[in-house]
């Protein structure tokens, strides 16, 4: 064969395709895809059975074998700093009632009521509080949220907006065009939304393919994420409320035009219920949305006063709304309503002097935590929606001396505001 | 961020594709869509050369990324992703190969069975009669020599990089491979 022929075959072997190439792409992409998520979740559910193993593993080494005096203690502890504060003394009746006699101690870990952690917010920065008493500090941040698992969190401050693990390691930062708001992560971990000044802006979980989303999207209630999943494909959807007081739902891989819902008054806190409806929060109903955006149902809130934060329940059709209630003197209330169509109703769970400072439901439903700054306080509440009220309230005293390294000395860390709760 | 890397004759850099296995490890469903676009074309290709069936190479190719995904975690990033994923689909491709010709050496049924299998190169209407030619030509080569031929053509290794991943000799390599060259050039028309 001539140098000549060899080049030409050569040249045609280079050029060679495999028949029915895009088909063949197509199909195996979306195993591959699905393959991927589905390595990722496992390794991510190994690593946090290995966590909490050793986590166990570490508690039951300092637990003592009779454990009755721990327990006398940690009740003590949780009832003390509640007991002695000016609006603690007015819920005294009732948290005896829920839970036993007034102790004496003081000094005891923080306890969770339920399995998850606690991600807070305060003047001394971002922490995290694990169920078995442990806190982290996650850096000098004013902003932050899990990511769908917990193993990492997005956190900023001022313009910075970086992600650290669990152990507060750095895995990537960087400076937003401006002032950081309101960081969301997608429930499909893939990408972050969060607001640099008056835009709404993504980027993916590992810090790559930052992008403006949405111009002079507005500020108020933050966004909202779902994930859908329809057979192996998984969309990322997004509901933000914009400048024009509309709310917006977009697909964000999607090129097609929002789809905008137009509510009845001002909104104050959106949420995704677990199928996929929409709850609006407004000063004087929480409204219903399908799923394609059509106003399903309406509940009218007690009129006066203001939403400060919703959270919807994991496990259920409900959210737990707390509000100022508008009244002479103050004051606050935290509600349940449920939002089943057909079914729905609302209770109060909590009332009382000051304000709620962020509501969260556990992981698997099973209770509402909400931070009360008059009793300088966490407050876990169960969401039961039929028995006498006051049943099952647990209570964490002292919380602001809890997350209190870094704070300045002379004005103390302030109050830590409970941001979410999971896994 | 920074922006990415260049690539180099359309395929991915060194630092690029270090950079996409670490964010796959970390979990990046977007690097591992940009590792599949990077290297899963040549891998079905290369994997169609060998076994010259196309729903083979399909399978041959997807089980290989399949494979990767789910040593993604141990994998060690300075490694280059790309040959290692080509050679487990070259591999898997000679191994699919030879148990196919042992059952067709088996009888009448196996043939038969074979005939069903895939399509052919002619009825994919991509391929132009000279295309086809060279893939007659194709099927008419052993199994290690299209192998080889895959390696140096599709993937694009030099034949010290097809010895040490099929662990020959060097001059078998180039001995095939101008064997496989000189056989394919005399079924080919003029």
């Amino acid at each position: 064969m001539s140098p000549r022929d060899r080049q030409a075959l050569e040249a045609e072997l280079r050029d060679l395709r495999a028949p029915e190439e895009a088909a063949a792409r197509s199909r195996t992409h979306h195993a591959v895809t699905l393959a991927a998520l589905r390595a990722q979740q496992d390794q991510e559910t190994e690593t946090e059975t290995q966590r909490d193993s050793s986590a166990a593993g570490r508690l039951r080494a300092r637990l003592p074998r009779d454990p009755r005096p721990a327990i006398v203690a940690l009740v003590a502890a949780l009832l003390a700093g509640l007991m002695l504060s000016p609006a603690g003394a007015s819920v005294r009746g009732w948290i005896q009632e829920a839970i036993g006699p007034e102790p004496t101690t003081r000094s005891v870990p923080l306890k969770l009521p339920a399995e998850g952690s606690i991600l807070t917010v305060n003047d001394g920065g971002a922490w995290v509080a694990s169920q078995n008493g442990s806190i982290r500090r996650l850096g000098d941040y004013s902003q932050t949220t899990f990511s769908p698992r917990g193993l990492n969190y997005a956190v900023a401050d001022g313009r910075e907006l970086a992600a650290v693990n669990a152990e507060g390691d750095l895995q990537w930062k960087l400076l937003a065009p401006g002032r950081v708001a309101d960081p969301a992560w997608a429930p499909s971990g893939i990408r972050i939304a969060y607001r640099a000044g008056p835009d709404l802006r993504l980027i993916d979980g590992d810090g790559e393919n930052d992008r403006l989303f949405a111009p002079n999207a507005g500020a108020a209630a933050g966004s909202v994420w779902r994930t859908d999943v329809e057979g192996e494909t998984a969309r990322d959807v997004l509901a933000w409320l914009g400048r024009d007081g509309d709310i917006r739902i977009a697909d964000v891989l999607s090129s097609a035009e929002p789809t905008t819902i137009q509510p009845a008054g001002m909104v104050r806190a959106l949420t995704w219920l677990t199928d996929g409806r929409l709850v609006v929060a407004g000063d004087r109903e929480l409204a219903v949305y399908s799923v394609a955006g059509t106003r399903e149902s309406a509940l009218p809130l007690p009129r006066g006063g203001r939403v400060t934060d919703i959270a919807a329940d994991p496990s259920d059709q409900r959210v737990a709304l707390a509000r100022s209630t508008g009244r002479a003197g103050g004051g606050s209330e935290l509600l349940l309503a449920r939002v089943e169509a057909g079914k729905q109703r609302q209770r109060v769970l909590f009332s009382g002097p000051g304000l709620i400072v962020g509501v969260a439901f556990a992981p698997d439903g099973s209770w509402v935590g909400f931070g009360w700054p008059p009793a300088d306080s966490w407050l876990f509440a169960r969401p039961q929606e039929n028995t006498k009220l006051l049943k099952g309230i647990h209570a964490a005293p002292e919380i602001s001396g809890r997350f209190s390294e870094g704070a300045d000395a002379l004005l103390g860390p302030g109050f830590p505001e409970v941001i979410d709760w999971c896994c | 961020m920074s922006p990415p890397d260049k690539e180099e004759n359309g395929r991915l850099s060194g630092r690029r594709e270090r950079r996409l296995i670490r964010r796959a490890q970390g979990g990046s469903q977007e690097a591992v869509e940009l590792l599949f676009e990077a290297f899963w074309p040549r891998a079905y290709r290369a994997a169609y050369v060998v076994a010259r069936d196309q729903a083979a190479a399909e399978d041959i190719a997807q089980e290989a990324f399949l494979a990767a995904i789910r040593k993604l975690d141990t994998f060690d990033r300075r490694r280059p992703f790309g040959p290692w994923i080509h050679r487990i689909a070259v591999n898997r491709a000679i191994d699919w190969s030879r148990s196919r010709s042992l059952r067709a050496e088996a009888g009448p049924d196996g043939l038969e069975t074979l005939a069903g299998e895939g399509s052919r190169p002619h009825e994919d209407p991509a391929l132009d009669p000279r295309a086809d030619h060279l893939q007659a030509a194709l099927a008419g080569l052993t199994p290690e020599h299209r192998a080889i031929v895959a390696m140096r053509y599709v993937l694009d290794l030099t034949p010290g990089e097809i010895a040490e991943q099929l662990e020959l000799p060097r001059g078998t390599v180039n001995s095939r491979l101008r064997r496989a060259l000189d056989q394919l050039a005399s079924e080919l028309p003029e």
